[in-house]
């Protein structure tokens, strides 16, 4: 109850690239932090908005999504079709004031190192931001 | 030809079913939407500066019975035929486009400070609107979508009526205002906004692009919000009902005077409407002929955000 | 009840410093037509039964279910209403929370600690129509206290505040305004509209009327009146049962787990709200489930009015 607060990050991971590139930073035993809680997701292209904007309001601190690099695409194009609906969420969220919320990157499976300073870095930028503004006024679910 | 002949010689010909327009409310520069079925009802048919409202919303509740239908569509109910058809809500050849130049359509809200206003009081003049004898710019009356408006005659259609002068008003940026806050200042703007949500649907119910049979806002398999107005819901509701939107918003304005609390909502979708403008280069309604932009993509999309 | 006229006539000063004492709050409609120095709430629907409650709280541990109501905090509340919004109180929220057992705890936790004024109006607005549905604008009918400004201060009637009585210029100006009210009172619907309505349901007009209506809630959350509630889980493991207002007008309001929806079709929606306004709720309590405060006129975005849609359907009928 009294440990100071951490931030937790949900992340989209694609099966074929980030999940298997956090996998290799694993195995590679890299230290990261361990805010994130990883949803693992067939492809980028797969992840609607709305997931993101239910990570964010279940509370989670900071969401990223990561896939394939352009061009890698497993399915050749889903990671494309993503990033123009990425982008139109990451404008939206400009506008509103919550930009640093929402991350995306791209890492591949070879890029153990990279997802590892991925994640470092977007924790400290959610750390940075502080609780989510979406909690306010939510307590009737907490444990007593 | 003017608005009511074109209308009344498509219902006597019997090359419509039925004229979707514009007819007096029952409230003080109100106007209600009315599907005019017989010739005689035309001369109750109005078009002023007070039809905000978006027909297109009503072309996909037609009554059984009515095959061939006429609209009246300023700009924005062009556009959002266009869409609609374009999405295959609709076919062309059933649809007749009554296109009329719009003046820009005044914030009925605005004029609240004037107690018992008459509508004989109020008259429209070039680009000033004149209440009671003094003359206002007509900008200031109008709201954010208006104030922006690129095409205030239908860009599709198949009749041009005659008659409406469309005032030449400067196009402003209406979202640069925003834009140029500080960013905890426009968390704060939307925060302020989102709270005040009750979440009747009306702006939703009341956009012609909104058509799902079964909504995500209400959806309980999967579930992505509780019903309750709480920041956090009205959040998922606005910010994903504006990424449903992205590319599809014909930012007619509609959600925003639906709006019985007056939240400035249309800002999330114009702001959208924009990213999609500018990087895109697509806008909704506008051709029927091109792709959407999420079904296509280009190599070179902007990737500076991506990590 | 009209006014006795044995009531007060207090200043202005007087009467806002009494009002200051506790937490008071005034409705939208009356904030709209007197600057007063309070907080609003939206109908006094809003006080008494929340846009979403939690009504208890619950988690998983030990294996168990462990379950914490949540009861309303008890505190004192001074709401100054108009007329109408009294009566929307007073002869449909309570009559279906608190007239047949058993009582809603949380409902009648927030009556009891709710003081209930009414502000009388000089004036009807476009929408009003209160008249039309057995309502005044003078009445006090079940309000704690009557107040109605005056050019000389405040009339009131009830417990509370100190004043003169009437002198004679400011019982004729009373006068004058129960008659000017008087002519300008839309008329009431037939007495047997309820019967009517009831007969009119298989009629064939309906779809007409039910045209232009967009079905959203607008309505009936700005509604006083409207009391239809859902109740929902939020969270899983924890979490709390969260009771929110419904909606008529909501297709997924009536649908069953078995995937049927009895009123599947918008007119049959539309039909549903003015049928258990104007037919079911008075054919059952008495009175009228609208008490005309036209807010549901004012505030739609299509200016779908109900009181042409009840005309209509009563001539209808006829």
């Amino acid at each position: 109850m009294n440990s100071p607060w951490e931030p937790k990050i949900v992340a989209f991971l694609c099966h074929w690239c980030s999940y298997a590139g956090a996998d290799l930073a694993g195995v590679s035993r890299i230290q990261y932090p361990p805010n994130i809680r990883v949803v693992r997701v067939p492809c980028s292209g797969s992840v609607d908005p709305l997931y993101i904007l239910k990570a964010l309001r279940e509370g989670a601190d900071g969401v990223l999504v990561s896939g394939c690099h352009p061009g890698d695409c497993h399915y050749l194009s889903g990671n494309y079709f993503a990033r123009r609906k990425f982008l139109v969420l990451h404008k939206l969220l400009d506008l509103l004031g919550l930009r640093d919320r929402v991350h995306f990157s791209w890492v591949s499976a070879s890029e153990g190192q990279r997802f590892a300073d991925v994640v470092k870095a977007v924790t400290e930028v959610v750390r940075s931001l502080g609780p989510n503004p979406l909690r306010e006024g939510e307590s009737t679910c907490d444990t007593p | 030809m003017t608005l009511h002949d074109a209308a009344r010689k498509l219902l006597e010909e019997h090359k419509v079913q039925g004229v979707l327009g514009y007819r007096k409310g029952s409230l003080p520069f109100r106007t209600r939407p009315y599907l005019f079925r017989d010739p005689c009802e035309i001369e109750e048919l109005v078009f002023n500066p007070f039809c905000g409202l978006n027909l297109a919303r009503y072309l996909l509740f037609l009554p059984q019975g009515i095959e061939r239908v006429a609209i009246v569509a300023k700009g924005c109910d062009g556009r959002a035929c266009v869409a609609l058809v374009r999405e295959n809500r609709l076919r062309r050849e059933n649809l007749l486009i009554l296109g009329v130049p719009c003046p820009g359509m005044v914030d009925t809200r605005k004029l609240a400070e004037w107690e018992g206003l008459k509508e004989h009081e109020v008259t429209l003049r070039g680009g000033e609107i004149v209440i009671r004898g003094v003359a206002y710019p007509l900008a200031s009356f109008l709201d954010a979508s208006c104030r922006r408006c690129r095409y205030r005659s239908p860009l599709v259609y198949d009749i041009l009526v005659e008659g409406g002068e469309v005032p030449s008003l400067p196009q402003e940026d209406t979202l640069r205002e925003l834009r140029s806050l500080p960013e905890e200042k426009r968390w704060e703007f939307f925060r302020k906004e989102l709270s005040r949500c009750i979440r009747c649907y009306a702006c939703r119910n009341a956009c012609p692009m909104c058509y799902c049979k079964e909504c995500f806002a209400e959806s309980h398999k999967p579930s992505f919000l509780h019903p309750s107005p709480t920041l956090r819901d009205n959040f998922v509701f606005h910010i994903g009902r504006a990424m449903h939107l992205a590319g599809r918003c014909v930012e007619c304005g509609a959600c925003e005077r639906a709006c019985p609390l007056g939240i400035p909502i249309a800002t999330l979708f114009l702001a959208v409407s924009d990213t999609v403008r500018e990087h895109f280069a697509f806008e909704a309604g506008v051709d029927v002929a091109a792709p959407a932009p999420f079904v296509t993509y280009r190599e070179d999309d902007p990737n500076a955000f991506i990590r | 009840m009209r006014l006795s006229g044995n009531g007060v006539v207090a200043t202005r000063e007087a009467f806002l410093e009494w009002l200051s004492r506790g937490r008071t709050f005034v409705t939208e409609t009356v904030a709209r037509r007197f600057r007063l120095p309070f907080p609003s709430v939206p109908t006094p629907k809003a006080v008494l039964l929340p846009q979403h409650e939690a009504l208890y709280r619950f988690f998983w541990a030990r294996r168990t279910w462990n379950v914490h109501p949540l009861p309303p905090e008890g505190t004192p509340i001074l709401l100054l209403a108009a007329p109408c919004e009294v009566k929307a109180v007073t002869d449909v929220l309570d009559a279906v929370f608190l007239g047949n057992a058993p009582q809603d705890p949380y409902y009648a936790t927030r009556r009891k600690n709710l003081i209930l004024g009414a502000l009388g109006c000089t004036f009807f607005e476009a929408t009003c129509f209160c008249t039309r549905v057995g309502g005044h604008p003078l009445s006090r009918e079940g309000a704690d206290f009557f107040a109605l400004p005056l050019s000389s201060g405040v009339y009131f009637e009830g417990e509370g505040v100190s004043g003169r009585p009437l002198a004679s210029s400011e019982k004729e100006e009373l006068e004058a305004l129960v008659a000017d009210l008087e002519k300008t009172a839309p008329p009431p619907f037939p007495e047997k509209t309820p019967e009517y309505l009831y007969e009119a349901f298989g009629c064939d007009i309906w779809e007409d009327i039910a045209w232009g209506c967009l079905n959203c809630g607008a309505c009936t959350f700005l509604c006083p009146t409207c009391f239809c509630f859902d109740l929902a889980l939020e969270g899983r493991l924890r979490g709390a049962m969260i009771r929110t207002w419904d909606s008529c007008m909501f297709p997924k309001f009536t649908l069953h787990a078995s995937s049927h929806n009895p009123r599947s079709h918008p007119m049959q929606r539309v039909r549903q709200r003015i049928l258990h306004k104007f037919s079911y709720h008075p054919l059952r309590k008495g009175v009228f489930g609208c008490v005309g405060c036209g807010r549901c006129v004012a505030l739609c975005p299509v200016n779908w009015d109900i009181r042409e849609a009840v005309e209509r359907v009563v001539s209808c009928a006829l």
